[in-house]
């Protein structure tokens, strides 16, 4: 049995310095746990493995279930003439709300992001994220800013784009959302959009001439 | 056993059973994020009953479904049902009028998001003010529908909300896909037209 | 011995009127400055001498003089239509008022967003809002005269109006039930300062 007055070396040290030892172990899983989280976490990150959604099938992206038929480019839309230099990249599609209250139009915005450029918000202003510029529904063309739980609706997507901009085929990226309290007030909503299903679809051409507006 | 063992098992019995009383308890105290104290004070009542909002009487007048709803010309196709509340607000000392409108049926909340609407000017006290809310709702949830009505739109704590039962069964739902469509109603003050 | 034990109960009612004192000042901080508290108080027929502050766009404070007169406060038969006059015909349970109001102030004082409400024997409040009743749209209360203005709160003026003249009467619309029995006139723009003038009856 070896002498009690001469432990080994490894026991020794931790006996003698246990503060020390203690903390030099928490400053070591700390500085790893700190640069792994400012790195992002561990979670998998794969931006361009989104599953792939043909048009006309429909994907879930909470709390949305959403259906994109297929795409055009045209200068009038539900009654809407395209201002000079403008023209509309219109998707027909449906979309039906899976959640137990109503959203309202930024959440719907926040689903479905397009990779269409030179797009506008419904102010006039330019369009950041993709979002379509207003939604309305295809039976009547009236516009639909938000919609209820337990609704299906058959809906035209609608962005106003630069003219010079449209495109011969786009991608929809579809994002879902997460119900979660929010971090300052505390009250459930959807937050976090993030991708989780894209589509590809073709965009029928713009017709060659530009509809003549009714004089008021 | 002697005394001193005793003793230990008696802490560890009267510990264990504290825990198990803790435990029980936490399960149902409110989280740390929840306010009761600040709920809303609900008023339930039927159509036709004149409900207490403190700073305003309201009463749903009528009750209507529809699947088309006509409002400035405009035809408004609903692939459910639109829900028509007609109701009147008397404010009690100051112009006061209900902001808030909502449709309720189980869990589930039809604000006024989408095409849905609330139309209601704040009147003079004493003066009845004739208000439309109108929802689109899915078929199914017809049956179970009632209207929750209020003064302020963005903070419901602590104050006086109408639960109001419409009244309405899955027949109205299906009378409503098939009647011609409706003009939604005008507001008016005073006296009803 | 006792007496001793007990001796701390004295520091508790102190204690709780200082809680309760601590408490209080979210009153002070949040609720009070948003009601109406200053009050100038007159009568009916008598000129009232108004100082009013308000806040400029820096946040500083500023004042305002000027004297109001109530003229008087009776049923409004007629107001001017877009096409000209228009008999005011209230329905049913509905009673409409014109309230008279003489002002003479400084033409270089900005009056904009002045807010005037009726308040009746029983304690009851009518905002006066303009609106329609019936058929006819009532004008919005304004402190000023329909063509000519005073200075915006910037400093700003509008060309489209003439400068307002140092004595004018405006007319101001009020709609409350057919019941009510008006009692007083209140005047103001912002919190915490009015003007509350009895009405003669």
């Amino acid at each position: 049995m070896p002498d009690s007055r001469e432990p080994t070396p490894r026991r020794g040290l931790l006996r003698r310095h246990p503060w020390v030892v203690g903390a030099a172990v928490l400053v070591t899983v700390l500085v790893v746990v700190g640069t792994v989280a400012a790195l992002g976490g561990l979670a998998r990150t794969s931006p361009d493995d989104l599953r792939a959604v043909a048009p006309g099938e429909e994907a879930v992206a909470a709390p949305f279930r959403v259906r994109l038929d297929r795409a055009e480019a045209t200068y009038e839309v539900a009654g809407d003439v395209a201002d000079e230099g403008l023209a509309f990249v219109v998707l027909e599609g449906g979309l039906t709300l899976d959640a137990e209250e109503s959203v309202d139009r930024v959440v719907v915005g926040e689903a479905l992001s397009a990779d269409l450029t030179s797009t506008y918000t419904t102010f006039g202003g330019p369009e950041q994220e993709g979002a379509p510029t207003s939604v309305v529904v295809a039976d009547d063309g009236t516009e639909l800013n938000g919609l209820g739980p337990g609704l299906t609706y058959d809906v035209l997507l609608v962005w106003v784009i630069d003219e010079a901009a449209v495109p011969s085929s786009m991608s929809v990226r579809l994002r879902e959302h997460t119900w979660r309290a929010g971090f300052i007030d505390k009250v459930e909503a959807w937050f976090d959009p993030s991708p989780v299903a894209s589509i590809r679809l073709e965009v029928a051409p713009l017709p060659d001439e530009r509809p003549v507006e009714e004089p008021l | 056993m002697n005394g001193r063992r005793r003793h230990q098992l008696g802490v560890g019995l009267v510990g264990l059973v504290l825990l198990g009383l803790a435990t029980l308890l936490d399960g149902r105290l409110p989280d740390e994020d929840a306010d009761p104290g600040a709920d809303a004070f609900l008023r339930t009542a039927a159509v036709g009953d004149r409900v207490d909002l403190r700073t305003m009487d309201v009463r749903v007048d009528a009750v209507r479904t529809t699947s088309a709803l006509v409002r400035f010309g405009v035809e408004m196709r609903s692939p459910g049902v639109w829900v028509v509340v007609e109701y009147t607000v008397v404010a009690t000392d100051e112009n006061t009028s209900v902001a808030y409108a909502e449709l309720r049926a189980g869990d589930r909340v039809w604000s006024l998001d989408g095409r849905s609407s609330n139309d209601c000017s704040a009147g003079p006290p004493g003066v009845q003010v004739g208000c439309v809310a109108y929802f689109e709702v899915p078929r199914d949830a017809v049956p179970d529908l009632r209207v929750w009505l209020a003064r302020d739109v963005v903070e419901l704590r602590y104050d006086a909300v109408a639960d109001i039962d419409l009244g309405l069964t899955a027949a109205d739902a299906e009378r409503g896909g098939n009647a011609p469509p409706l003009e939604v109603p005008d507001t008016w003050l005073g006296e009803r037209p | 011995m006792t007496w001793r034990r007990w001796r701390w109960l004295v520091v508790l009612p102190v204690a709780v009127v200082l809680v309760l004192l601590a408490s209080a000042g979210r009153l002070q901080l949040f609720w009070l400055p948003g009601e109406l508290r200053d009050e100038t108080a007159g009568r009916e027929g008598d000129p009232v001498r108004v100082v009013d502050r308000w806040e400029d766009e820096s946040g500083d404070e500023q004042e305002r003089e000027l004297t109001v007169t109530l003229v008087d406060v009776r049923p409004a038969t007629w107001v001017q239509g877009y096409s000209g006059p228009e008999a005011v015909d209230p329905p049913r349970g509905v009673a409409v008022w014109q309230i008279s109001l003489d002002f003479e102030v400084d033409p270089d004082v900005p009056l904009g967003g002045c807010q005037v409400s009726l308040v009746d024997g029983d304690g009851r409040e009518a905002k006066a809002m303009g609106g329609l009743v019936g058929e006819v749209l009532l004008p919005p209360t304004m402190c000023e005269p329909e063509n000519r203005r005073g200075p915006g709160y910037d400093g700003s003026r509008d060309e489209d109006y003439l400068p307002r003249l140092p004595r004018y009467r405006v007319a101001v619309f009020a709609v409350t039930a057919a019941d009510a029995d008006p009692a007083g006139v209140r005047l103001w723009w912002e919190p915490t300062d009015y003007v509350e003038i009895d009405v003669r009856r």
